[in-house]
């Protein structure tokens, strides 16, 4: 994370969630206090290398956009005007530590992103890929804050139950610290079902977009997930009924722009004619 | 020496997907995509059927040379018998003696994949 180190830390805090221990850092003395408040039960006396860090405007300015960054490690993962989405997305991730070991749904490092009332199953880290592409993205597509999705044994998807003992309102509570309102509508982020499920493998010598069987897409999803082990593999099935009758894809593209027009394609219904294509029902 | 029969490992979680199959190995935490080839042979190993009866139930089905069937579904066999994905059956005896009464044709129909 060296490349980050002129942004101006000043708080470093270290936690212990799940059996993992890793470190939090903030330029913000504000968002240092949050922290303290908000995953007071899970700090460690053991110090560790900073995995995430919170960057926030030192002030707030009368004109212009001012965005609240997280990063982990060296990756962008979002970029907000409002912190309390930046707070609902810091405590989604570091809930993903302890969900290895559960068994209350099948968890997959995979989101929904939606756009005129269609949504596609991704894969979480193309989120922060096709961002890249400007922002047009967010006036595009609707994309999700959290990124873990869950699947029940019936194939219905589920935003991933909060365990962790945090205060109530504590994604607000960073807004509002910072001085800035905040509102989650935390129900949004899941829709129970998706028109299409992408997978992403980047290979340079194939079409940027290409129908797979649902079997593949299965098997590229499966190996996302967070907790097929702690299942004992049931999670599986669960995966399996989700893509059923779904046309599957793979976005096999390396640059943002071009994977954000072609995330953008499939759910303007153009991705009917290559559903024809692929599905072969 | 007794004939090989095949059987699927009993340890596997397995999705059945248009033909196709995952495999998720519950011991070895190992996830595998069978594709059709691969999970039609699957469907066919039971434990009570040998290699050389896969070959001739997918050859008479397919309507292909038996040689070139049984030359692919030995290494398909070969291939899943290193990943784990099958074992040897329970009760290796002789292709001789192979249970006569087992409709191979019909199972191999119905395993068939139904998409073009």
């Amino acid at each position: 994370m060296d490349h980050l180190n002129h942004l101006g830390w000043v708080v470093y805090k270290s936690y212990e969630i799940g059996g993992y221990i890793f470190g939090i850092r903030t330029n913000s003395e504000l968002a240092g206090e949050w922290l303290e408040a908000t995953l007071a039960a899970y700090e460690s006396d053991e110090e560790a290398e900073p995995y995430y860090s919170l960057w926030v405007p030192e002030e707030q300015k009368a004109v212009g956009k001012q965005y609240h960054v997280l990063y982990r490690e060296s990756d962008d993962l979002m970029r907000t005007t409002d912190p309390a989405r930046l707070a609902q997305r810091l405590l989604a991730e570091v809930e993903a530590f302890t969900l290895r070991r559960r068994q209350d749904g099948l968890f997959l490092d995979a989101c929904v992103v939606e756009r005129g009332g269609l949504a596609a199953l991704v894969p979480s880290p193309i989120v922060p890929f096709i961002r890249l592409a400007g922002r047009r993205v967010e006036q595009e597509l609707t994309l999700p804050v959290e990124p873990i999705v869950g699947v029940d044994p019936d194939g219905t998807l589920f935003a991933v139950p909060r365990k962790l003992h945090v205060p109530d309102g504590a994604c607000e509570d960073l807004a509002w610290r910072l001085g800035i309102d905040g509102s989650i509508e935390r129900s949004e982020d899941v829709p129970a079902s998706v028109d299409a499920v992408c997978a992403f493998h980047y290979d340079p010598d194939s079409p940027p977009m290409m129908p797979i069987s649902r079997a593949v897409a299965v098997h590229a999803f499966a190996g996302m997930a967070l907790n097929l082990y702690a299942t004992r593999g049931q999670g599986l099935l669960g995966l399996a009924k989700l893509a059923e009758r779904l046309p599957c894809y793979v976005l096999q593209e390396a640059k943002p722009r071009e994977s954000f027009a072609l995330l953008t394609s499939l759910l303007s219904g153009e991705a009917g004619e290559l559903a024809a294509v692929g599905s072969g029902t | 020496m007794p004939a090989s029969k095949p059987t699927l490992n009993s340890r596997l979680v397995v999705a059945d997907i248009d033909g196709e199959k995952v495999v998720y190995d519950r011991v070895h935490a190992q996830l595998h995509y069978l594709n059709h080839s691969a999970s039609l042979v699957t469907d066919l190993c039971d434990g009570e059927t040998t290699i050389r009866q896969m070959a001739e139930a997918i050859a008479d089905v397919y309507e292909m040379p038996f040689d070139d069937v049984r030359s692919q579904v030995n290494s398909v066999v070969r291939d899943l018998r290193n990943v784990g994905v099958i074992e040897e059956g329970p009760s290796a005896i002789s292709p001789d003696t192979a249970d006569d009464d087992l409709d191979l044709e019909s199972l191999v129909r119905m395993e068939v994949p139904r998409t073009a």
